[in-house]
């Protein structure tokens, strides 16, 4: 039986979400429930720690592409970080690096948020 | 005796006993025609009929042996009388009732015969010495013997059907041996009468009535069928009975000195005449006569004495009709309105109620508001405007228990006028297995109305009416299922048959392919199309998760490479259309890895591009196997110029032997029994010991060795797998 779970971190006004476990089709709606929780909190700075993910699926994969473009309307963005090589390759293959920040820690995860933001705020002025 | 053995050879032996037969209540299996016996019956009367006129009539004294055969003559041909009566008598069920104004009505018809032949005939016996006063009398005898013969025979098959109603297999022994028992005896005294006086008569007779009386004495008192009539039945039974009491005392009634029955100064007793014609025929219908004056008397005392009850038993059996009415309904309906308007139904007419409903959750107010679905002698709607039916249902349904209102009026929850007719009320939820289906309310115009007995047998009720909703309810879920998995077994079908029926015929190229949804329909595809004498056009595709949404897309899938791919062939051109066709209709959720190429046969040159999907694995001349895995995002996932920026295609120069294995996610993410994944390293280990061989046996090794990995032959895909296999065999 897999199993899957969803933590919750503040890295200052970021949100992060330490997946554990394998996320596919059965699990996929725990995700789902995280992002939305995210979303009605208004913390559209999500950082996906993927640290503790052993598995992804491609019914698992669909919850970032369902949520991705709401967040970015919103000013705010997801991005994933830690993933184990294997589970790397799945997104990978599909083209995900094209269309997410995938980085190696949180904490670049977290520096791409600031600095995004502060570029955001030099462009503002 | 002729007739007995011509069915004992008939009957086969651990059948029915012959006794059993003849004796009554059961016909043979192989009965005589009924024109047979009465042949035999006629044949055997005349013949007895002439010799005891002649012997009669001369008043000579035959030897005993002759007398002998004339008496067994008599036995045969009433008995073959005994055998056509019971034949035509059992054709059709009587009641019990009809048994006795039949009886009364035979009884009518054998007093006017007997009278008609004492007056035409003028005869009888001379006082005193009873014996004949003329030879008339003779003819008189042999006229009335089959007569009243008949009517006795008649009448015991008449209240056989009263004694043996609803009776068990002891009663039915009784019966049958007193019966025999009657027969014996007039056998006996048939015999004895041709015979000499002498001194063991009496004591055989003794011996032959004693166990008769004492079996009558049992069957007098089997009054079953008494119960179940109705008071005016057995108001009309109990005068029937009595006049046929008081016929069958006249009609067994042996003459002494001073009673007696005289035309023209002579006597016409029925006994003399038959006293006159045989012993036997006397004592057999004598018996019968008294047994049906006895059983008379006695079914009038018992429905006298059954009168009072009459009313509660019949409401009994109301409440038995109820019960049997629903669970015939167990077995035969699954319609559930049908059923539900039965239960409110048998409810009334059980218990002699004004109405009554049935509510039930209401599924669209989300199992919280019951509403009510069945209704007799009431308007639904009037139901829900007179009673606050929510209250109600809740007490009801959440104690488990019933709820009695004796005076229904004085609650708050009943809203009801005194014109409505609903003074006292009853709730009884039905329960199956410890869930509440519904709450069954039932009415009476009358306040405090129900008695205790009458709320234990609707409670009753209630758990069979429970029965019969949860099976009704499991029944129409187990048709929606069995409607649901025909569907998908069509929906799975009409997947096969978008799939390539067989591989393409090119002498250049050998192919081998397998797809297997993990469900019944999935979201993986093949195809091919054969574009032009020297290009072959194929696709590998994987919708993201899995199921009916997945083979909706996938079809979705097969009808953009039939059409893209004639008018833009090329990998790059015909993946970047197929994009945009497929980002307007997608869901943000779902897209789907492809990979797409041409196989040229004049270039020897296959060219592909990849979508998103599992790389392919090449075996090539004398290269080590690799992954060729071109730069490409999956289909859906992108909806911008970078979708078609990124895409690279790649051309490979074929030369003979060359391999191509394509995949979808299925086969490497395949787990074994300890969990662990399949992977691409095993997968491209496979393909390079099994490269030089065709594309056939390449494809089937690589799958066993899945399937080995795998370990459980018998154990499903955990998604839905598609493997591929194209071999370059070169130009000839």
């Amino acid at each position: 039986m897999s199993s899957f779970s969803v933590a919750f971190h503040n890295r200052g006004d970021v949100r992060v979400l330490e997946l554990k476990g394998e996320l596919d089709a059965h699990t996929a709606t725990e995700f789902e429930e995280a992002i939305e929780m995210c979303k009605s909190n208004r913390e559209f700075r999500i950082i996906i720690d993927g640290e503790h993910l052993a598995y992804i699926s491609s019914a698992g994969l669909g919850v970032f592409m369902a949520f991705v473009e709401e967040i970015r309307a919103e000013d705010g963005d997801i991005k994933i970080a830690a993933l184990t090589p294997k589970v790397f390759n799945v997104f990978d293959l599909l083209g995900f690096p094209m269309l997410f920040d995938i980085v190696g820690t949180v904490e670049e995860a977290v520096q791409l948020f600031t600095a995004g933001h502060k570029a955001d705020d030099q462009s503002n002025h | 005796m002729v007739l007995s053995t011509t069915v004992i050879v008939r009957t086969r032996p651990g059948g029915v006993s012959i006794i059993n037969r003849l004796a009554l209540s059961i016909p043979p299996r192989t009965r005589l025609g009924r024109g047979t016996l009465i042949a035999i019956f006629v044949s055997l009367y005349v013949a007895a009929a002439a010799y005891f006129v002649l012997i009669k009539g001369l008043g000579s004294h035959p030897s005993p042996l002759l007398e002998l055969v004339f008496q067994a003559a008599v036995l045969g041909c009433f008995g073959a009388l005994w055998l056509f009566l019971e034949d035509a008598l059992t054709r059709r069920e009587s009641t019990p009732f009809e048994s006795y104004w039949h009886s009364l009505v035979a009884a009518a018809i054998l007093a006017a015969l007997f009278f008609v032949v004492v007056l035409l005939i003028p005869g009888g016996f001379s006082e005193n010495v009873r014996q004949p006063y003329a030879i008339s009398t003779v003819g008189q005898s042999a006229i009335l013997a089959p007569i009243f013969f008949g009517f006795a025979a008649f009448l015991m098959l008449r209240l056989r059907t009263l004694v043996l109603y609803r009776s068990g297999r002891r009663i039915r022994r009784c019966w049958q041996w007193m019966l025999v028992l009657m027969v014996l005896n007039a056998i006996i005294a048939g015999i004895f009468e041709a015979l000499p006086e002498n001194a063991v008569e009496i004591w055989v007779k003794i011996a032959g009535i004693v166990p008769l009386v004492a079996l009558s004495a049992v069957n007098v008192f089997q009054m079953s069928w008494v119960v179940h009539l109705t008071v005016g039945k057995k108001f009309l039974a109990i005068v029937v009975a009595g006049l046929l009491m008081v016929f069958c005392g006249l009609f067994s009634f042996y003459p002494d000195s001073d009673g007696q029955i005289s035309v023209n100064d002579t006597f016409v007793t029925p006994a003399l005449f038959l006293s006159y014609f045989g012993e036997g025929l006397q004592f057999f219908v004598m018996a019968v006569g008294w047994f049906g004056m006895t059983y008379s008397l006695i079914s009038i005392l018992a429905l006298i004495f059954h009168l009072p009850t009459t009313s509660v038993y019949k409401r009994q059996e109301g409440e038995m009709d109820a019960f049997y009415s629903l669970t015939g309904l167990v077995k035969e309906v699954f319609d559930l309105n049908k059923l539900r308007n039965t239960i409110v139904k048998s409810a009334v007419e059980a218990h002699r109620a004004t109405m009554a409903w049935l509510a039930v959750p209401d599924p669209d107010s989300g199992f919280l508001r019951p509403c009510v679905v069945a209704a007799h002698n009431i308007e639904k709607e009037t139901v829900e405007r007179r009673i606050k039916l929510n209250a109600l249902y809740d007490e009801a349904a959440s104690t488990q228990a019933y709820l009695y209102l004796d005076q229904a009026r004085a609650d708050s929850r009943v809203l009801a006028r005194a014109s409505d007719g609903i003074a006292s009320l009853l709730a009884v939820p039905l329960a199956a297995h410890h869930s509440v289906l519904g709450v069954l309310f039932v009415v009476k115009n009358v306040k405090g109305a129900f008695e205790k007995d009458d709320i234990r047998a609707l409670s009753a009720f209630a758990s069979q009416a429970a029965l019969a909703l949860d099976n009704a309810r499991m029944f129409e879920r187990q048709v929606e299922r069995e409607r649901l998995a025909r569907e998908l077994a069509i929906a799975r079908d009409v997947q096969q048959r978008l799939l390539p029926q067989r591989m393409p015929v090119y002498e250049h190229l050998d192919m081998a392919a397998v797809s297997v949804p993990a469900l019944e329909v999935g979201g993986d595809y093949y195809d091919y199309v054969e574009l032009d004498d020297a290009r072959l056009a194929f696709i590998v595709s994987d919708v993201s998760g899995k199921g009916t949404s997945a083979a909706f897309y996938m079809a979705g899938m097969h009808g953009i490479f039939h059409s893209l791919t004639r008018i833009a062939p090329d990998p790059h051109d015909f993946l970047v259309h197929a994009n945009r066709v497929l980002g307007e209709t997608l869901e943000r959720s779902v897209f789907i890895s492809v990979i797409y190429g041409i196989v040229d046969s004049r270039k020897q040159e296959i060219s592909l591009a990849r979508a998103g999907h599992c790389p392919a694995i090449v075996a090539r001349g004398s290269k080590p196997v690799e992954f060729l895995r071109p730069a490409g995002i999956g289909m859906g996932l992108d909806r911008s110029n970078r979708f078609r920026d990124i895409l690279e295609v790649v051309a490979i120069k074929m030369t003979p032997g060359d391999t191509i294995v394509f995949c979808t996610d299925g086969v490497v993410e395949s787990r074994s029994a300890n969990g662990e994944e399949y992977g691409y390293d095993r997968l491209l280990a496979s393909v390079d010991s099994w490269r030089h061989e065709d594309a056939a046996p390449l494809h089937a090794a690589l799958l066993d060795d899945l399937r080995t990995f795998m370990g459980n032959s018998t154990r499903q895909y955990d998604d839905d797998m598609t493997l591929l296999v194209i071999k370059w065999c070169g130009a000839t």
